[in-house]
């Protein structure tokens, strides 16, 4: 292989990593979420809630800190060395926000047994609307932009890269191998039963929202904390995605992993291919700016065709109200 | 039955004549935005106008947004909204409103349409208006031909439209004046807002070797990715974009939409308004004469020499002593344009550069349809 090949298959390998981690780190946690039986089409709205708050601390660990308001006095305004230690602060802010807002999700849902699609609709315009005007009260539109450039990595790769990554062999384990992902199971198979059973369906199914969303904040902070600057409505469709890569992975983490880089790639290829074939047809490039779209319709067509994949995986009570006998 | 009718035709009047008392009100402008108004470029700085309106007029008008439209079908709801709730002029900011714009205008024809960039006026209510932002292409060729060490340099283009069309054909046709070994590599990413696509398209050309990189899209995205690598400049786009490149901004084309909408807006309120195709570039008439829509924002990162020499090009466009597509202009294919053929000393307005569908000689690939 000659070393332009080699470095194109390098970069592009690189531009994967980028666009598929957020894509990857959110279905991870609405899979967990979907398992426990809970389908929360609010994905897209907690990841820009999730991205503006990890945004927002990273700004103010930054460049100044000057908490005037809260403590009196206390006005420190300088440069500041942004440490690994800043950055995990960050990451903490964004999944707490992704989870506060799962957590009215799941007030909603699992208190107020609201219906499951209708609530989830509505956080994703809430999180993109209070988003949007959270963002322009603390930056102003004008403001100027803060580059997290020297954020952490380890191999040559964002913490958060490898964190999405070992979470796809721990979320297999724990639902496949351990007593909670047995519970989480069977809420999400038959909530009937399990209720029977003895176990508290509203309150897993809760705990595992909360989880969906802070995993959910975590893929907004690494678009804007990693690869660009918050903007309004940053995540432009990201978390639709993520819901669509559950779907295509049938439920089960290697999938969704697997599913998250060939999006990636077939993204990263559609920017790219034209530095390695100049000659590329620009039919062809048109082609391939639809293909994971067409990848994803092929794919959900094959599935379909096959019972085994769909009832195996697919939890039995997914979307449905959990009304407890009384 | 005839109850009913008698109602309706009750309500139908009522509604009339609330609208025909509204006109004492303050005067209602809407506008209606393809991206959010935080987007930092395009649709912040038509936002920027309206805020201008508001300052201009105060009490006497009152303005609306809706930010987030898709272009399409999802646009007529919105356009439909504001006519309903007794706007009497109301802009639409984006090439894929036109249709919309078009329709919904046929059903409230006591309603003022402003469309921009496009070109279909079906009913009497509708003007068009554009900026001729190629203008600043012109020198941005000029800038990246003398500025490029590589002779590479990528264009993130959105939508094979004429405004997108003429802004590269503008800047091939300086850049291989000045630098004919400098190559554009034109990427369409068929978006107008999605930062990390744009960012991934800047990336994509610096790995290729780009040391350029010019985006027609709205996000600065783009230039963030620049000044992440030592040595990649960019060019800003719609705004003032230099806070995002301290090290790698070297010009941003920005809107100017200000004064047309005051224009506009004082037009409705002492009934003067009429159907216009208005194009400003850099002045009102081509001549000179007023503030136009373009302006060229924060010249930085270049040598002074190359400064003056920049700030002369944009004077001697502004004054209309240089056009942008000065004969002879050959198309793609060595092909002479019509224009030029015809004997006229540049490329005319219509129809050639409204409906621009083709590239000049120097560009690669071809032009999606």
């Amino acid at each position: 292989m000659n070393p332009e090949t080699l470095s194109f298959l390098i970069n592009l390998l690189a531009a994967a990593v980028l666009l598929a981690t957020p894509l990857l780190l959110a279905a991870l946690g609405e899979l967990v979420v979907e398992k426990s039986g809970v389908l929360n089409l609010g994905v897209e709205g907690m990841m820009l809630i999730g991205a503006l708050f990890g945004y927002i601390a990273a700004y103010n660990l930054q460049t100044i800190t000057c908490l005037e308001e809260l403590i009196p006095g206390f006005c420190q305004k300088e440069e500041r060395v942004f440490t690994t230690g800043d950055y995990l602060l960050a990451l903490c802010c964004a999944a707490l926000a992704g989870a506060m807002l799962a957590a009215v999700f799941g007030f909603l849902t699992q208190g107020l047994r609201a219906n499951h699609v209708a609530v989830g609709l509505g956080l994703s315009i809430l999180g993109a609307g209070l988003s949007n005007s959270l963002g322009s009260n603390f930056f102003g539109v004008n403001y100027t932009s803060v580059q997290v450039a020297d954020h952490p990595e380890l191999f040559g790769q964002d913490l958060l890269v490898w964190f999405s990554l070992i979470m796809v062999p721990v979320i297999w384990y724990v639902l496949q191998r351990t007593r909670t992902g047995l519970v989480i199971r069977a809420v999400g198979e038959n909530h009937d039963s399990a209720f029977a059973l003895g176990y508290h369906v509203p309150r897993i199914r809760f705990y595992c929202i909360l989880f969906g969303g802070a995993m959910a904040g975590l893929a907004g902070a690494f678009i804007v904390l990693v690869h660009v600057d918050w903007k309004e409505g940053v995540t432009v469709g990201k978390g639709w995605l993520a819901l669509a890569l559950i779907l295509f992975g049938t439920w089960r983490p290697v999938r969704v992993l697997a599913g998250a880089y060939i999006f990636g790639l077939l993204w990263a290829s559609e920017l790219r291919l034209d530095n390695l074939f100049p000659d590329w047809q620009l039919e062809w490039k048109t082609i391939l700016t639809t293909s994971p779209y067409i990848f994803t319709i092929l794919v959900l067509v094959l599935i379909s065709r096959n019972p085994r994949l769909i009832h195996q995986n697919a939890p039995g009570s997914l979307g449905k109200i959990f009304n407890p006998p009384s | 039955m005839k109850k009913l009718l008698l109602a309706a035709a009750f309500t139908v009047a009522t509604t009339l004549s609330a609208g025909a008392t509204a006109q004492d009100g303050p005067t209602k402008v809407g506008f209606v935005y393809v991206g959010p108004i935080g987007d930092l470029g395009w649709t912040y700085r038509h936002d920027i106008g309206r805020k201008a309106i508001e300052e201009e007029f105060g009490d006497k008008v009152e303005t609306t947004y809706i930010e987030n439209v898709p272009e399409g079908a999802e646009a007529v709801k919105a356009i439909t909204q504001l006519a309903e709730t007794g706007h009497d002029l109301i802009f639409t900011t984006s090439f894929g409103f036109m249709d919309p714009t078009n329709e919904v205008a046929k059903q409230y024809p006591d309603v003022k349409f402003e469309h921009a960039t496009g070109y279909k006026r079906e009913s009497e209510n509708v003007s068009t208006f554009s900026a001729r932002f190629y203008e600043g292409r012109v020198v941005q060729g000029l800038i990246a031909a003398k500025m490029t060490k590589t002779n590479k340099i990528g264009y993130i283009a959105s939508f094979p439209i004429p405004e997108v069309v003429r802004g590269i054909n503008a800047f091939q046709m300086e850049l291989a004046k000045h630098n004919p070994d400098a190559k554009v590599d034109v990427k369409w990413v068929f978006t107008w807002f999605d930062p990390a696509k744009e960012a991934e398209a800047a990336q994509a050309f610096i790995d290729a070797g780009a040391d350029i990189i010019i985006q027609h899209t709205d996000s600065p995205a783009a230039m963030t990715i620049a000044e992440k690598t030592e040595g990649v400049y960019a060019f800003g786009q719609a705004s003032d974009m230099s806070r995002f490149g301290a090290t790698s901004h070297l010009m941003s084309i920005v809107d100017n939409w200000d004064s047309y909408y005051i224009d506009r807006v004082r037009a409705v309120m002492d009934d003067s308004w009429s159907q216009t195709d208005t194009w400003w570039g850099l002045s009102k008439d081509g001549q000179g004469n007023g503030v136009g829509m373009v302006e060229l924002g924060s010249y930085s990162n270049i040598s002074d020499e190359l400064m003056a020499e920049a700030k002369a090009l944009e004077e001697s466009l502004r004054s209309g002593a240089r056009h942008s597509f000065p004969c002879p202009v050959y198309k793609q294919d060595g092909e002479l344009a019509k224009d030029c053929a015809d004997g006229k000393d540049h490329l005319q307005d219509f129809p050639t550069l409204v409906s621009m569908d083709w590239y000049i000689q120097g560009i690669e690939g071809s032009l999606p349809k």
